[in-house]
Protein backbone atom coordinates (compact mmCIF):
# COMPACT_ATOMS: atom_id res chain seq x y z
CA UNK A 1 0.00 0.00 0.00
CA UNK A 2 1.35 3.35 -1.00
CA UNK A 3 2.37 5.43 1.99
CA UNK A 4 3.57 2.20 4.41
CA UNK A 5 6.80 3.08 5.70
CA UNK A 6 7.83 0.47 7.51
CA UNK A 7 6.30 -3.35 8.75
CA UNK A 8 7.12 -5.51 11.53
CA UNK A 9 5.43 -8.15 13.34
CA UNK A 10 5.96 -9.06 17.50
CA UNK A 11 4.19 -9.50 20.01
CA UNK A 12 1.78 -7.10 22.53
CA UNK A 13 -0.88 -6.89 24.91
CA UNK A 14 0.34 -9.17 27.49
CA UNK A 15 2.61 -8.67 30.44
CA UNK A 16 4.83 -11.05 30.40
CA UNK A 17 8.12 -9.39 30.33
CA UNK A 18 10.33 -10.12 26.63
CA UNK A 19 8.04 -12.71 25.08
CA UNK A 20 9.12 -14.77 22.42
CA UNK A 21 7.91 -17.23 19.82
CA UNK A 22 8.38 -20.03 22.19
CA UNK A 23 7.54 -18.01 25.75
CA UNK A 24 4.79 -15.91 24.44
CA UNK A 25 2.83 -16.16 27.62
CA UNK A 26 -0.41 -13.72 27.54
CA UNK A 27 0.90 -11.98 24.60
CA UNK A 28 -0.99 -11.86 21.13
CA UNK A 29 0.91 -12.21 17.87
CA UNK A 30 0.51 -8.94 16.33
CA UNK A 31 1.62 -6.47 13.31
CA UNK A 32 2.84 -2.98 13.28
CA UNK A 33 2.78 -0.48 10.57
CA UNK A 34 4.18 3.14 10.87
CA UNK A 35 2.40 5.00 7.94
CA UNK A 36 3.00 8.37 6.73
CA UNK A 37 -0.58 9.89 7.25
CA UNK A 38 -0.14 12.42 4.26
CA UNK A 39 -0.17 9.43 1.74
CA UNK A 40 -2.22 6.78 3.68
CA UNK A 41 -5.47 7.08 6.05
CA UNK A 42 -5.90 5.15 9.07
CA UNK A 43 -9.16 4.11 7.72
CA UNK A 44 -7.62 2.34 4.51
CA UNK A 45 -5.60 0.21 7.46
CA UNK A 46 -8.35 -0.38 9.25
CA UNK A 47 -10.20 -1.65 5.71
CA UNK A 48 -7.56 -4.08 5.54
CA UNK A 49 -7.51 -5.38 8.52
CA UNK A 50 -11.18 -6.21 8.77
CA UNK A 51 -10.63 -7.83 5.17
CA UNK A 52 -7.41 -9.90 6.70
CA UNK A 53 -9.14 -12.40 9.17
CA UNK A 54 -12.64 -13.83 10.13
CA UNK A 55 -13.35 -11.50 13.41
CA UNK A 56 -16.95 -13.08 13.36
CA UNK A 57 -15.73 -16.34 15.43
CA UNK A 58 -14.24 -16.63 18.98
CA UNK A 59 -10.17 -16.53 18.63
CA UNK A 60 -8.55 -19.73 19.44
CA UNK A 61 -6.35 -18.66 21.87
CA UNK A 62 -4.77 -15.58 23.24
CA UNK A 63 -1.73 -15.81 21.16
CA UNK A 64 -4.15 -15.60 17.62
CA UNK A 65 -7.04 -13.04 19.26
CA UNK A 66 -8.42 -10.28 16.79
CA UNK A 67 -7.34 -6.89 18.69
CA UNK A 68 -7.09 -3.05 17.59
CA UNK A 69 -4.45 -1.65 19.54
CA UNK A 70 -5.39 2.31 19.65
CA UNK A 71 -2.24 4.38 19.90
CA UNK A 72 -3.97 7.98 20.25
CA UNK A 73 -8.03 8.84 20.63
CA UNK A 74 -8.41 9.30 16.55
CA UNK A 75 -7.41 6.15 16.22
CA UNK A 76 -9.62 4.77 19.02
CA UNK A 77 -12.47 6.99 17.37
CA UNK A 78 -12.05 5.49 13.78
CA UNK A 79 -11.49 2.05 15.26
CA UNK A 80 -14.95 2.26 17.22
CA UNK A 81 -16.63 3.40 14.72
CA UNK A 82 -15.39 1.24 11.98
CA UNK A 83 -16.28 -2.32 14.16
CA UNK A 84 -19.89 -1.03 14.81
CA UNK A 85 -20.49 -0.51 10.58
CA UNK A 86 -18.37 -3.94 9.76
CA UNK A 87 -20.69 -5.41 12.68
CA UNK A 88 -24.07 -3.95 11.24
CA UNK A 89 -23.09 -5.03 7.42
CA UNK A 90 -22.50 -8.37 8.44
CA UNK A 91 -25.53 -8.57 11.23
CA UNK A 92 -22.53 -10.46 13.11
CA UNK A 93 -20.84 -9.83 16.30
CA UNK A 94 -17.41 -8.71 16.16
CA UNK A 95 -14.78 -10.92 18.49
CA UNK A 96 -12.43 -8.06 17.95
CA UNK A 97 -11.34 -6.23 20.99
CA UNK A 98 -10.07 -2.06 21.09
CA UNK A 99 -7.61 -1.85 23.63
CA UNK A 100 -4.53 1.17 24.21
CA UNK A 101 -1.44 0.29 22.70
CA UNK A 102 0.89 -1.54 24.94
CA UNK A 103 4.56 -2.30 25.21
CA UNK A 104 5.48 -3.94 21.17
CA UNK A 105 7.83 -6.88 21.08
CA UNK A 106 9.79 -7.19 18.17
CA UNK A 107 9.13 -11.17 16.63
CA UNK A 108 12.42 -13.07 16.34
CA UNK A 109 14.26 -12.20 12.67
CA UNK A 110 13.29 -14.94 11.41
CA UNK A 111 9.44 -14.10 11.64
CA UNK A 112 9.74 -10.71 9.82
CA UNK A 113 9.23 -10.25 6.57
CA UNK A 114 7.62 -13.68 5.92
CA UNK A 115 6.57 -13.71 2.67
CA UNK A 116 9.84 -12.39 1.14
CA UNK A 117 11.98 -14.97 2.84
CA UNK A 118 10.11 -17.92 -0.01
CA UNK A 119 11.56 -15.80 -2.65
CA UNK A 120 15.62 -16.21 -2.61
CA UNK A 121 16.53 -13.89 -5.40
CA UNK A 122 14.97 -11.19 -3.96
CA UNK A 123 16.35 -11.69 -0.64
CA UNK A 124 19.30 -12.62 -1.65
CA UNK A 125 19.96 -8.74 -2.89
CA UNK A 126 18.52 -7.43 0.82
CA UNK A 127 20.65 -9.54 2.38
CA UNK A 128 23.50 -7.97 0.15
CA UNK A 129 22.12 -4.27 1.22
CA UNK A 130 21.04 -5.08 4.81
CA UNK A 131 23.31 -7.33 6.49
CA UNK A 132 22.06 -6.48 9.80
CA UNK A 133 18.64 -8.31 9.77
CA UNK A 134 17.13 -5.11 11.98
CA UNK A 135 18.16 -2.81 9.34
CA UNK A 136 16.60 -5.17 6.94
CA UNK A 137 13.21 -5.48 9.06
CA UNK A 138 13.12 -1.85 9.20
CA UNK A 139 13.22 -0.99 5.27
CA UNK A 140 10.71 0.52 3.53
CA UNK A 141 12.08 -1.44 0.55
CA UNK A 142 11.79 -4.88 2.20
CA UNK A 143 8.12 -3.73 3.32
CA UNK A 144 6.92 -3.02 0.36
CA UNK A 145 8.44 -6.22 -1.57
CA UNK A 146 7.03 -8.49 0.98
CA UNK A 147 3.71 -6.82 0.54
CA UNK A 148 3.82 -7.38 -3.33
CA UNK A 149 4.83 -10.85 -2.99
CA UNK A 150 1.84 -11.31 0.02
CA UNK A 151 -0.75 -10.41 -3.61
CA UNK A 152 -0.85 -6.47 -1.93
CA UNK A 153 -0.30 -4.47 -5.16
CA UNK A 154 -0.71 -4.38 -8.86
CA UNK A 155 2.70 -4.91 -11.55
CA UNK A 156 1.16 -0.94 -12.53
CA UNK A 157 1.66 -0.24 -9.24
CA UNK A 158 5.53 -2.00 -9.00
CA UNK A 159 6.30 -0.25 -12.37
CA UNK A 160 5.68 2.92 -10.36
CA UNK A 161 8.29 2.46 -7.75
CA UNK A 162 10.61 -0.34 -9.04
CA UNK A 163 13.85 1.82 -9.38
CA UNK A 164 12.93 3.44 -5.74
CA UNK A 165 13.34 -0.41 -4.63
CA UNK A 166 16.80 -0.83 -5.22
CA UNK A 167 17.42 -4.01 -6.49
CA UNK A 168 18.97 -5.79 -9.02
CA UNK A 169 17.38 -6.52 -12.71
CA UNK A 170 17.21 -10.07 -11.83
CA UNK A 171 15.31 -9.72 -8.72
CA UNK A 172 12.73 -7.34 -10.18
CA UNK A 173 11.84 -9.76 -12.80
CA UNK A 174 11.50 -12.02 -10.17
CA UNK A 175 9.05 -9.41 -8.35
CA UNK A 176 7.47 -8.84 -11.30
CA UNK A 177 6.68 -12.52 -12.00
CA UNK A 178 5.42 -13.11 -8.44
CA UNK A 179 2.89 -10.01 -8.81
CA UNK A 180 1.64 -11.41 -12.39
CA UNK A 181 0.39 -14.46 -10.53
CA UNK A 182 -0.73 -12.96 -7.10
CA UNK A 183 -1.08 -9.44 -7.75
CA UNK A 184 -4.41 -7.78 -6.11
CA UNK A 185 -5.06 -11.17 -4.69
CA UNK A 186 -4.04 -10.46 -0.70
CA UNK A 187 -2.61 -14.03 1.41
CA UNK A 188 -3.34 -11.74 4.60
CA UNK A 189 -0.61 -9.89 6.60
CA UNK A 190 2.91 -11.34 6.69
CA UNK B 1 55.08 -6.70 2.72
CA UNK B 2 51.43 -5.57 3.17
CA UNK B 3 48.81 -7.17 2.28
CA UNK B 4 45.51 -5.91 0.90
CA UNK B 5 42.46 -7.28 1.39
CA UNK B 6 39.74 -6.72 -1.33
CA UNK B 7 36.55 -5.13 0.12
CA UNK B 8 33.03 -6.15 -0.70
CA UNK B 9 31.17 -3.24 -2.88
CA UNK B 10 29.28 -1.87 -0.72
CA UNK B 11 26.29 -2.20 -1.89
CA UNK B 12 23.54 1.57 -1.90
CA UNK B 13 20.49 1.49 0.28
CA UNK B 14 17.36 2.00 -2.03
CA UNK B 15 15.95 5.51 -2.63
CA UNK B 16 13.20 4.28 -1.15
CA UNK B 17 14.72 3.71 2.02
CA UNK B 18 17.19 6.89 1.84
CA UNK B 19 13.98 9.27 1.66
CA UNK B 20 11.58 7.21 4.20
CA UNK B 21 10.33 9.78 7.11
CA UNK B 22 11.97 9.15 10.14
CA UNK B 23 9.08 9.55 12.14
CA UNK B 24 5.70 7.98 11.11
CA UNK B 25 2.58 7.18 12.61
CA UNK B 26 2.11 4.00 14.19
CA UNK B 27 -1.16 1.20 13.80
CA UNK B 28 -0.81 -1.80 15.61
CA UNK B 29 -3.22 -4.85 14.51
CA UNK B 30 -3.54 -8.34 15.68
CA UNK B 31 -5.14 -10.71 12.99
CA UNK B 32 -6.45 -13.37 14.72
Amino acid sequence: MPGVVRTRVGYAGGSKPRPTYRALGDHTETTQIEFDPERLAYEDLLAVFWDSHTPTRPPWSRQYASIIFYHDEEQRRLAEESKLKVELRLERRLYTDIVPASQFYRAEDYHQKYYLRGVPGVMHDFERIYPDAREFTDSTAAARANGYVGGYGTLDDLSAEEEALGLSPEALAELESIVRQVGGHPRGCG
Amino acid sequence: MAIAFARPTPVPIPPIDARAPARAQTATFALG
